[in-house]
């Protein structure tokens, strides 16, 4: 038997994932991170990584948005 | 190292209310018995000792972990027993009550190496190399997985093969990775941005703000020199009406004291002459004397002789004229006090005098009342002299009654001799007379008539001393009433004689009285005489002191208004040195408020061109702030753009992922499935059998999906044509297929478990190929122990050939199911 038919699913999924992703490491962590998350916690752990990294995309630089008053510069 | 079970116990797990204990030891297990018994039940009793959970409780959710508790019992245990090649022995033990308490070990070779729940089923899925899920999917071949399969649609056949394969995950995540939200968050920016792209539309272009405001700007400084021109103006119109407004106010101050000093001297002027016609004019020197020789007199009254000496003291000068009106005033209280002293003297002597009155009248009458007690007895006494010159004292009254009792006495023996002398000659007279003889009844002479006649003269002589005792007996009375009216009367003598004595001591007294009263007469007369005197002094001296005081305040008030003249004219002459013209301070005033007019209309037009600009630079800060914000915006949606192609890039390589370890999978399961499967099937017309992987596009809550199915295909013998097993073939050869293909799966599964538990697999099996069936399983490299849990009894013949092989049979009780070993 080969040594890739020694590998149980789990193994071979990690190994690919690493493979398909080898010049973007934030995408070959985010795929893992899902991943092993779905394994443990299910759509749920899937969930939170999600909103997780859309909270960092939506956090600003210089903290959070505030929304801009349509009524400021009207006195003129 | 390879595990295969060895024993097991159970008691109060589902239908096992007692304790039964099963002995695995052997390569062929066959558990049989009817529905209900507890077949599955000993297979799961298996699963639950090694995992503490159920594949059908954890992952399928089916019932609650409680539910494997004996409706009859409080709690369950499980106790089993595994072995490696080795001989070593493998006790795992798990206890679980109603109440949620569990307990559990593990033991090697008897020894206890984890006695913690959890651990334990971690230490069991390390020693086992296999997880639940493994387990249930490669190990415990269930019939309903196998039914699935067998009888499900295309779609739900591939779920389970996928599970069995263990890749389904991959496609759950596949399908769970939630790229709407992306989309919606996405969207909620890309609105954003619009808005503001609309507000900015709305606004006026930024640099055409920014050249209004440089505008604004230039013209505030050339306002500024203009407010700056008028502000030293007015400054110097300040100053001027400063210097002015405090001349008026001196000059307003000076007119304002001439007023009143003239105001003041009218006002002395005025009370002058009403206080010289009030008085007239007297010397100061004769007024004093007047009032000093009032006061001395009335002080002399009163005997302040220490008082008088300071007052004849007193010298008249203009200077001590206050201290002589102080002092005059002081003894003029001072007789005041004397003079309430005085009448509250007079009229406690008045009072006395009332008293003495009260009492003089009192003793008098109380004199008269004695005086007529007297009279009254006066005449009793007369008629005490009267008895006595009559009847003698007391004493010879008393004798003569005594004398004249004895003579009574005397007299009334006669009385009664003569009586009783009479009687007889009655007698005698009477004896005489009815006889004509008679003897004396004494001395028994006879009676003749001399002494007849004697008798009968006696008889009728008459009778003085019966006269005599009359007379005594009136003397007698006479004089008892007489002794017992003196015995009264000299009672009356001696209250006489007291009431005297009281009415001469009354007389004593009320002689007395009368002097006091005569006495305090003249007291009251000197005290009303002195205090009118006093009285007439106090009102003259009072009334020259008020004269006095009038005179003083005359005085006083000419030389007020001389002083008040003398500052009415340094007032004038200090109006006259102030120079103040109205006139030019009003015209000063006129151009000072012409000038600060112009300031104001100067200022309000600054006020407006800050206010200008200050809306200007606030609307350009709203614009560069939305511009700002939109440029954040866009960044963010760059970060949720670049997310999303992450996720669909992801999403994309779990399903090649899929595809990929799918082929491997399949692969590496066909050449075994092949293998099993020819020694599986006995007969003749299938060969071989493939697996064929296609993709499909299917569509689920609107969105369109590929997935890939699986088709199982099997040769047929007759025309070497691939056919697809699970839709032409019959139902036991459908069967012995997945058969095939699940104990493939076990053999390719890298675990170290070395038995294989089949629960119910061959029901439209024929004979043949279930022998076969046992017998390939029993001889596949890597499967020591077959455990069967079925309803065919012919497996009690399938196994008669195998010496090792351990049947046992369930039955139905009354108490549950029980255990019965038939070989």
């Amino acid at each position: 038997m080969s040594r890739e038919n020694d590998k149980n699913v789990f193994e071979l999924v990690l190994e690919m994932l690493e493979e398909r992703f080898k010049d973007d490491n934030r995408k070959a962590s985010l795929a893992k991170r899902i991943f092993k998350e779905f394994l443990i916690s299910g759509k749920r752990g899937l969930d939170r990584i999600v909103r997780e990294e859309i909270y960092k995309a939506l956090e600003s630089e210089d903290g959070n948005e505030t929304t801009i008053e349509e009524n400021r510069g009207r006195r003129i | 190292m390879k595990l295969r079970l060895k024993k097991i116990e159970v008691e109060g797990f589902k239908v096992f209310s007692r304790n039964h204990s099963l002995d695995f030891n052997a390569p062929i297990v066959v558990i049989l018995g009817p529905i209900g018994t507890g077949k599955t039940s000993i297979l799961e009793a298996v699963e639950y000792a090694l995992y503490g959970s159920l594949y059908s409780i954890k992952i399928r959710r089916e019932f609650r972990v409680e539910d494997l508790i004996n409706d009859f019992c409080d709690n369950l245990a499980v106790k089993l027993i595994l072995t490696d090649e080795n001989g070593v022995e493998y006790e795992v033990y798990r206890y679980r009550d109603r109440a949620g308490r569990v307990k559990a070990y593990l033991k090697v070779n008897d020894e206890t190496i984890e006695d913690e729940w959890s651990k334990i089923d971690s230490q069991i899925e390390h020693l086992l190399g296999i997880g639940l899920e493994g387990y249930a999917r490669q190990i415990a071949l269930r019939h309903r997985e196998i039914e699935d399969i067998i009888y499900g649609t295309d779609m739900q056949r591939s779920e389970a093969l996928d599970r069995l394969l263990g890749i389904e995950t991959l496609e759950k995540i596949f399908r769970s990775i939630p790229l709407k939200r992306i989309e919606d968050e996405l969207s909620k920016i890309q609105n954003q941005i619009e808005i503001i792209d609309i507000r900015l539309r709305k606004e006026e272009p930024l640099d055409e703000l920014v050249g209004k405001l440089e505008r604004y700007k230039k013209e505030l400084f050339e306002a500024e020199e203009k407010i700056r021109e008028r502000e030293r103006l007015l400054s110097r119109y300040r100053d001027e009406l400063k210097k002015l407004k405090e001349k008026e106010k001196e000059y307003e101050k000076i007119r304002e004291k001439e007023i009143t000093l003239k105001a003041e001297i009218a006002q002395l002027k005025k009370r002058l002459k009403a206080l010289e016609k009030e008085v007239l004019e007297e010397d100061l020197g004769v007024l004093v004397e007047k009032i000093r020789s009032s006061i001395m007199s009335a002080l002399k009254e009163i005997m302040a002789y220490k008082d008088l000496e300071e007052i004849e003291k007193l010298e008249l000068s203009q200077i001590k004229l206050d201290v002589m009106l102080r002092v005059f005033h002081e003894k003029l209280r001072k007789l005041e006090i004397a003079l309430e002293n005085m009448n509250e003297e007079a009229l406690d002597i008045n009072y006395q005098l009332a008293s003495q009155r009260n009492h003089y009248n009192a003793l008098k009458r109380k004199l008269a009342d004695l005086e007529a007690k007297m009279y009254t007895l006066e005449k009793e006494y007369n008629t005490f002299k009267f008895l006595t010159e009559k009847f003698g004292s007391r004493a010879e009254i008393r004798k003569k009654i005594e004398k004249l009792e004895i003579e009574l006495g005397k007299i009334d023996n006669l009385i009664r001799l003569n009586t009783c002398i009479n009687d007889l000659g009655k007698h005698v007279l009477s004896a005489y007379i009815k006889n004509g003889e008679a003897e004396c009844p004494v001395c028994g002479t006879e009676i003749d008539d001399e002494i007849l006649k004697r008798i009968k003269k006696r008889l009728s002589a008459p009778r003085e001393e019966v006269f005599n005792r009359d007379k005594i007996l009136k003397n007698l009375e006479e004089l008892k009433r007489a002794y017992s009216k003196l015995i009264e009367l000299e009672e009356k003598i001696i209250e006489m004689r007291e009431i005297e004595n009281e009415r001469n001591n009354l007389a004593k007294e009320l002689d007395e009285v009368s002097a006091n009263i005569e006495e305090l007469e003249d007291l009251i007369s000197d005290i009303d005489f002195k205090i009118s005197r006093i009285n007439n002094l106090i009102a003259s001296a009072s009334s020259l002191l008020l004269k006095l005081a009038r005179v003083r305040e005359i005085v006083e008030l000419r030389k007020e208004l001389e002083v008040k003249k003398q500052e009415l004219n340094k007032v004038l002459k200090k109006a006259m040195e102030v120079e103040f013209d109205k006139n030019y301070y009003n015209t000063i005033e006129e151009k000072y408020y012409a000038a600060l007019s112009e300031y104001n209309n100067l200022s309000s037009c600054l006020k407006k061109l800050n206010i200008d600009i200050e809306n200007l630079k606030e609307k350009i800060a709203y614009i560069q702030e939305l511009v700002n914000k939109k440029v954040r915006l866009e960044k963010k949606a760059v970060k949720l753009s670049r997310l999303r192609d992450d996720l669909i890039e992801i999403k994309a390589a779990f399903r090649e992922i899929q595809s990929s370890i799918r082929r491997i999978v399949v692969r590496r399961i066909i050449e075994k499935m092949n293998d099993l499967f020819q020694q599986m099937y006995v007969h003749p017309d299938f060969s071989e059998l493939t697996i064929k992987i296609r993709n499909v596009k299917f569509k689920r809550e609107g969105r369109e999906y590929e997935r890939s199915m699986y088709e199982i295909l099997a040769k047929r013998t007759r025309d070497g044509k691939w056919i697809p097993a699970l839709k032409k073939m019959s139902d036991g050869q459908k069967r012995i297929v997945i058969l095939s293909l699940l104990t493939a799966l076990f053999r390719l599964s890298p675990h170290n478990v070395s038995f294989i538990i089949l629960d119910e697999p061959t029901p439209s099996i024929d004979y043949e190929c279930r022998k076969a069936m046992i017998k390939m399983l029993a001889k596949i490299e890597g499967i020591d122990q077959i455990i069967v849990a079925t309803q065919d009894e012919s497996f009690k013949r399938i196994v008669q050939d195998e010496p090792a092989a351990v049947i046992y049979k369930l039955r139905h009780e009354k108490e549950g199911a029980d255990i019965e070993v038939l070989r």
